[in-house]
């Protein structure tokens, strides 16, 4: 599977949680909203030969701040959500502490999580 | 001649007739002469005896790959299915070093079937290591 085949699908993958998924940064995002972006590192190679890729990338959960608890009752609910719709074979990092982002003229509530995938070049 | 470094990614390992570049991320062979010294009344000389070496492999834990069997495409399953078997058997296996484009050399030996060790941390891709231990006197190398 191809490296924009395996973004794709991750990102197809996530939108089971029933959240908008948006496989690359997007000039307008309204949130809820899971946004799946290359990670540090995006792409390296694990094995002696080139064939098989570890492929990082970077998934930011956003839900619009409207009070602190209901903001974090709703990213729970959201990562939770996430949790369950990660494909297996995923490798799920830690999730970071929620922070305040503004986007655009709107206040999010997000935390990033970092995913790893194996694949391959072709 | 342009010196051509190789990388571990110019390596090549195949055990059993079965390549498994995609599952290793690391395999060393060491080859060592047993030598004896011998002290003598006239001084010191050197005998060697015999050569021993191991093959030291970092694997991926494919254990989820679905074939089955001794020639499976799950080297720990094969790995695993060998020791319990025939552990007194060698294996093929084959070490090639360099560059698809240019000669490689090839290393061709016997090791025997280790178990492999199972299991790991929670966050963390499943690796093992695998010592094995090489046949007394079958390494053959070509183009060297």
């Amino acid at each position: 599977m191809s490296i924009s085949d395996t973004r794709a699908e991750l990102a197809e993958a996530l939108e089971g949680t029933g959240y908008l998924v948006f496989a690359y940064p997007s000039e307008t995002m309204p949130v809820p909203a899971i946004v799946l972006v290359p990670g540090q590192p995006y792409i390296s190679l694990p094995t002696v030969g080139t064939n098989r890729l570890d492929l990082g990338f970077k998934a930011t959960l956003m839900v619009a701040m409207i009070d602190n608890q209901a903001s974090l009752l709703n990213l729970e609910d959201l990562i939770t959500k996430f949790l369950n719709a990660c494909p297996a074979g995923v490798q799920i990092g830690e999730f970071s502490q929620p922070s305040l982002v503004q986007v655009g003229p709107v206040d999010v509530l997000t935390t990033d999580v970092q995913l790893n995938v194996t694949s391959t070049k072709e | 001649m342009a010196l051509i470094y190789a990388t571990g990614h110019d390596l090549t390992l195949t055990i059993n007739s079965v390549t498994y570049a995609d599952i290793c991320s690391s395999a060393t062979l060491t080859v060592e002469n047993d030598q004896q010294v011998i002290e003598t009344l006239s001084g010191r000389s050197y005998k060697t005896v015999s050569k021993s070496g191991t093959l030291d492999v970092e694997l991926y834990q494919d254990w989820t790959s679905t074939s089955t069997g001794t020639t499976s495409n799950s080297i720990c399953k094969a790995l695993w299915n060998l020791a319990t078997t025939a552990p007194d058997t060698s294996i093929v296996a084959v070490l090639k070093v360099g560059s698809a484009t240019g000669v490689i050399p090839t290393y061709t030996f016997n090791v025997f079937p280790v178990f492999p060790p199972i299991g790991g941390g929670a966050n963390d891709v499943l690796t093992t290591s695998l010592s094995f231990v090489v046949e007394d006197g079958s390494v053959v190398a070509t183009t060297v």
